[in-house]
């Protein structure tokens, strides 16, 4: 059996589509806003969590491509401090910047909201998977250009290899203005069994450029 | 004071993105906090800024804020006192 980690599921959604393992779960029409679609969404997943609804959309859309991967692998235990979390994306919490910046912009409306204000920082998305599943383990959030597959190849590796984790939630979360993308994965450390060797993505830098 | 009730209701929802909340389902002399609406510090805050802003109403010390935010009928007659004050 190999030592190496792997990538037991992967979650892209993008464009009012959901795809789990480069098969689709859930699509709404194209026409409707994120804030609709998001909402289709949660509801499709059944889910019952109404702090959901004061998330940003950054939040949103990372507590749901969460959901879409932990349903996939039929709910595992994330809790504790065996799972570590490792987001990035390219406009860090602008989209929440702005609405919070219009809530101050007029002095005659001046209505700062902290409710808002709460989620002007882009790992606030991790804050909140956390809070919901009880993840315990190392964190970080970059915010990058593009996705540097790379960069975070090497960085999984490194918690794997420094700290006592079992799997690493990896993912690129980016929202601004109603065009988004995540893409999130699962990367496992050592396949328990034969039969998941085969049926899972290696972790490579390759691997990693393909999915996203 | 029911009707200022009422108002409070459907303000709470929208300002605190109670989506799958009705203002029926709210019991005005229930705790807003840990039970009933289960509502946080985020929120608490939020209330704040709400009672400052559309009823001119300062809350100036946190003990105050623990009584006037205790339920929605307590907001109502923290408002309505100010407003005869």
């Amino acid at each position: 059996m190999s030592d190496k980690q792997y990538i037991s599921s992967y979650c892209r959604i993008s464009k009012n589509q959901v795809h789990v393992n480069g098969n689709i779960s859930f699509e709404s029409d194209k026409n409707k806003s994120f804030p609709e679609f998001i909402k289709e969404v949660y509801k499709h997943l059944g889910m019952s969590y109404p702090k959901f609804y004061k998330m940003d959309h950054l939040s949103k859309l990372g507590l749901v491509a969460t959901e879409f991967l932990l349903d996939y692998e039929k709910k595992p235990d994330l809790s504790g401090p065996g799972t570590g979390i490792v987001l990035a994306n390219s406009v860090s919490s602008l989209d929440t910047d702005i609405a919070y910046q219009k809530t101050i912009s007029k002095k005659e409306e001046y209505f700062p909201s902290p409710a808002v204000f709460v989620y002007t920082l882009p790992n606030i998305v991790m804050g909140e998977i956390c809070i919901k599943h009880h993840i315990q383990g190392e964190s970080i959030f970059f915010v990058n250009k593009d996705f540097d597959p790379s960069l975070m190849h090497f960085y999984v590796n490194d918690l794997f290899q420094r700290k006592d984790l079992n799997s690493i939630l990896l993912g690129w979360v980016d929202y601004l203005d109603n065009d988004y993308l995540s893409l999130f994965c699962l990367v496992k450390k050592n396949p328990s069994t034969e039969k998941d060797c085969s049926e899972k993505i290696n972790f490579t830098v390759h691997d990693l450029e393909k999915l996203f | 004071m029911e009707e200022l009730i009422e108002n409070l209701k459907t303000e709470i929802i929208k300002a605190l993105n109670l989506e799958e909340v009705s203002p029926s389902d709210i019991d005005p002399e229930a705790p807003l906090f840990i039970e009933g609406l289960g509502l946080d510090s985020i929120d608490a805050l939020e209330l704040i800024v709400l009672l400052e802003k559309k009823y001119n109403l300062k809350i100036p010390t946190a003990e105050d804020g623990k009584k006037v935010l205790f339920s929605i009928k307590t907001m109502a007659e923290a408002i309505t006192a100010n407003q005869k004050a």
